[in-house]
């Protein structure tokens, strides 16, 4: 018989494709945080009270 | 039925504590999400429902103009929008004082989100967490949160999760429970958490491998808040995938 033969008489069998979907997706989580300021600040009228002692010292 | 994206959320733990010494984690909240949008304008907030039968008060949390915490409660008029009065420049957390019976829309100059039906709320993790000033101790501050597989047929197989590189991933890790559903609490949220073996930012694969119907993998968060860091206004994001048939 010229070309090719059957391999088989059996009709194909279907191919089971992979029968998972890969899924992928981000999610978002608000976050914030405050950011704290060294309390040991000199004040203006501490920086006052400092220059004027400065000068009482001075007289 | 296939999973859609829809139905893998972020939820709280029970304990979101609202300073450093208060108890945090637990098991889940399936009450209260922690995936939400900001407004990106200040103004007052709009909800309503997609049932009538919705009625109950909505309390906004956030930070007003100046960056005071502040809150505004207001009463669902079912399917009709109603506007609080406060305006926010930010929004910390939304809740709705009785399980609502449809999907409650929360907008301020943007869509933020949703309180689904059954649900209570959303709220940010890290309430309100403070650097110390420069020259003071570091702070390693750790909260939990879940994922939860909301689809009640399928699993979510070989599930993964991994960190985006964006907003706050280089002050955050991310760490996973070593079980399923597991409900370890810790005494404060400067307290490390046992139940977690390593944290990290790279791809991780889930304890169980997969996560089954309505079951939920602990996430604990790990905040690296270091003296004299700068005030932020930003989000963590993670990435979850997985195979569903």
């Amino acid at each position: 018989m010229l070309g090719f033969q059957p391999i088989s008489s059996d009709p194909i069998s279907t191919i089971e494709l992979i029968g998972t979907l890969l899924i992928v997706f981000n999610r978002k989580i608000p976050i914030d945080t405050q950011g704290e300021i060294n309390p040991n600040i000199k004040t203006f009228d501490w920086i006052l009270n400092a220059r004027n002692s400065i000068w009482d010292i001075k007289c | 039925m296939s999973i859609v994206p829809s139905d893998i959320v972020i939820y709280s733990s029970q304990n979101m504590p609202l300073d450093d010494s208060s108890v945090a984690g637990g098991s889940i909240n399936s009450g209260i999400r922690v995936v939400f949008e900001d407004v990106t304008n200040t103004g007052v907030i709009t909800a309503f429902s997609s049932s009538a039968l919705d009625t109950g008060n909505i309390t906004v949390v956030g930070r007003d103009v100046v960056g005071i915490i502040t809150n505004d409660t207001f009463q669902l008029n079912g399917t009709s929008p109603v506007a609080g009065t406060q305006n926010f420049e930010r929004i910390i957390s939304c809740s709705v004082d009785n399980i609502s019976s449809g999907n409650i829309s929360i907008s301020g100059n943007i869509f933020l989100g949703s309180i689904y039906q059954n649900e209570s709320g959303f709220t940010r993790p890290f309430y309100n967490a403070t650097a110390n000033p420069n020259g003071g101790a570091d702070k390693v501050l750790y909260e939990k949160v879940f994922i939860k597989n909301n689809n009640t047929t399928n699993a979510l197989l070989d599930a993964t999760v991994q960190e985006i590189s964006s907003g706050l991933y280089s002050k955050i890790q991310f760490g996973l429970e070593k079980g399923q559903n597991y409900n370890e609490s810790v005494a404060n949220r400067l307290t490390a958490p046992t139940g977690v073996t390593s944290y990290g930012s790279g791809i991780s694969g889930v304890s169980n491998t997969n996560i089954s119907p309505l079951d939920a993998q602990g996430v604990w968060l790990k905040f690296d808040l270091n003296a004299g860091d700068s005030a932020q206004d930003s989000f963590y994001q993670l990435q979850i995938a997985g195979g569903t048939t």
